[in-house]
C-alpha cells in the first residue's frame, strides 16, 4: 500500500505520520512515537494489553489500522498518566497488590479508567464484566478487582 | 492506478467503486486486521478503503414499522440503542469483549459470513433484509440469500453492505443463548435465536435459527410450521419431541471448538429449554 499522511490527536496534541494506512496503530504508537507503555500481548484482540482510548472508548490498538483514526483522538497510558484519575488508580493498584509482572497493567488501568468514568460506583460483577477482555496470567484477577473497587472509593471528583 | 483510489470515500458509490477496483473494505477492522497480519509482512496485499465517512452506512433510523441499521453500527452502539430489537441486542452483547464491541460492526459480522457469527442467528430469526450499495445499483436481499457459504456472500465485486432492515412490530418474545467455553472472547459452539409472537396463550408464529451447526445459519421451517397456532400448554408438552426434531435438522461438524455429537445434543437441549421458557406463564 502507498504511504499517506495520517493526522490525529495523540494525548491531546495534534500529530501527523506518513505511513501505509494499513499499519497497525500499536506499531505506530510504539515504533514511530516511542510510546511503549501500550503493550502487545496476543496481537489478535484477545488479551487487552494494547488497549487505548479512541474517541474516549476503550479500543484494541492491535486491531486498528492507522488509516481508520485519521481525524480522531487517541489517549495512551502515557496520556492518562497526566490525569488525577491515573494517580488514584496507580495508588490503588499498588495498595491492592494488583501488579505482578505488570504486562497487562496498562490495559487494566485503561479499562478501569473508562469504567469509573462511566459508572460512579461499579459493583464487583460490573467490574468483572468490564475487564472480561483483559487477560492477566499472574494475579488471578482478585487483586485487580479489589484495586478498582478501592479506586472507586477514593476517586472523589477526580474524573 | 491503485494510488488513485480514495482512502476515505464519503459516498457509498465512491466506496463501491474503490472495492470494484480492488481495495478491501475496512469497517471495524477486528477480523480483517487479524487475517491481514501475515500478508502485511509480504507487502503484497491489496490496499484498504476506509468506510467510516460514508454517512449512508451509519446510524440507526426508524422507518415505518422497521428499523434501518447502518452497516457501520458497532456492536456496542446496537447493545445500548433503545430501538434495537431485544433479540439482536442480546446476540450482539455476546460478541468478543467490551473493547472489541466498541470497534466491531454489524456489517462486518455479516460480511465475514462465519458460521459462528454471533449476530447472524438473531438476524435470521428476525427475517432481516440487507440493503446493498453498488456503483450504479442498489438492491435488497433477505439475509439468508446474502450469506451463501462459510466466508462467502452474494455481494458482487462492486457491492457493499449499506444497511440491515429489521421489522419492529412482529415478535414480542425472544430467546437467545450462545454456548461457548467462556463468556468473553470465545466463538460459539452452538447458538440459538428464537423470535415468537404469542397472543392469548396461543403461539401465532415462531422463527427458529441455529448458529455454528451448519455451513450457514439454519432456520427450522418444519418445526416452526408445527408450532404455529398451538396453545403454549400444548407446546410445552411437545418440547422434547420438537427438540429431537431440531437435532435432526441441523448439520453440525467436528472441529477444533467442539464435536458434532456435542453440538447435536446441546442444540436439542437449547430448543427444549427455549420452548419451556417461552411457554412459561408471564406476569
Amino acid at each position: 500500500m502507498n504511504s499517506h499522511l495520517i493526522s490525529f490527536q495523540l494525548n491531546t496534541m495534534p500529530v501527523s505520520v506518513e505511513t501505509t494506512p494499513d499499519a497497525r496503530l500499536i506499531d505506530v504508537l510504539r515504533e514511530h512515537f516511542r510510546l511503549t507503555g501500550t503493550k502487545e500481548g496476543c496481537g489478535e484482540g484477545e488479551c487487552g494489553a494494547c488497549m487505548i482510548l479512541l474517541d474516549d472508548r476503550p479500543t484494541l490498538s492491535c486491531l486498528v489500522a492507522i488509516g481508520a483514526i485519521d481525524g480522531k483522538r487517541v489517549i495512551t497510558i502515557e496520556g492518562l498518566r497526566e490525569t488525577p484519575g491515573f494517580a488514584i488508580l496507580a495508588q490503588a493498584f499498588n495498595d491492592a497488590g494488583a501488579v505482578q509482572c505488570g504486562y497487562c497493567t496498562p490495559g487494566m488501568i485503561m479499562i478501569a479508567y473508562a469504567l469509573l468514568r462511566d459508572q460512579r460506583d461499579p459493583d464487583e460483577s460490573s467490574i468483572r464484566r468490564a475487564m472480561a477482555g483483559n487477560l492477566c496470567r499472574c494475579t488471578g484477577y482478585a487483586m485487580i478487582v479489589e484495586a478498582i473497587r478501592l479506586a472507586a472509593t477514593r476517586r472523589g471528583q477526580s474524573w | 492506478m491503485v494510488s488513485q483510489l480514495p482512502l476515505h470515500p464519503c459516498t457509498g458509490r465512491e466506496a463501491a467503486a474503490a472495492k470494484a477496483a480492488g481495495a478491501v473494505p475496512y469497517a471495524g477492522g477486528t477480523d480483517l486486521m487479524v487475517r491481514r497480519a501475515a500478508a502485511r509482512r509480504t507487502g503484497q496485499e491489496p490496499p484498504l478503503v476506509f468506510l467510516d465517512r460514508v454517512a449512508t452506512f451509519r446510524g440507526i433510523t426508524a422507518l415505518d414499522g422497521a428499523l434501518r441499521i447502518g452497516s457501520l453500527t458497532t456492536m456496542a452502539e446496537l447493545c445500548s440503542h433503545p430501538a434495537t430489537p431485544g433479540l439482536l441486542g442480546a446476540a450482539c452483547a455476546t460478541v468478543g469483549s467490551p473493547a472489541l464491541r466498541n470497534a466491531a460492526t454489524i456489517g462486518g459480522n455479516i460480511c465475514t459470513a462465519s458460521p459462528a457469527g454471533d449476530s447472524l442467528p438473531a438476524l435470521y430469526a428476525l427475517d432481516a433484509e440487507v440493503e446493498l450499495c453498488g456503483v450504479d445499483t442498489n438492491r435488497r436481499l433477505p439475509i439468508d440469500r446474502l450469506i451463501i457459504a462459510p466466508g462467502q456472500t452474494a455481494l458482487k465485486p462492486d457491492e457493499l453492505l449499506a444497511a440491515i432492515i429489521v421489522s419492529t412490530d412482529t415478535a414480542d418474545r425472544f430467546y437467545y443463548r450462545k454456548v461457548s467455553p467462556r463468556l468473553a472472547n470465545a466463538l460459539a459452539k452452538v447458538s440459538l435465536a428464537v423470535a415468537a409472537t404469542v397472543h392469548d396463550q396461543v403461539l401465532l408464529e415462531m422463527r427458529i435459527a441455529f448458529g455454528a451447526v451448519g455451513p450457514t445459519v439454519i432456520r427450522c421451517s418444519e418445526i416452526e410450521r408445527q408450532c404455529r397456532n398451538r396453545s403454549l400448554a400444548d407446546l410445552a408438552q411437545s418440547a422434547r419431541r420438537l427438540a429431537d426434531l431440531a437435532a435432526e435438522t441441523i448439520r453440525p461438524i467436528d472441529d477444533l471448538r467442539s464435536s458434532a455429537a456435542y453440538r447435536r445434543t446441546v442444540a436439542g437441549n437449547l430448543l427444549e429449554t427455549c420452548l419451556h421458557s417461552l411457554c412459561a406463564p408471564t406476569t
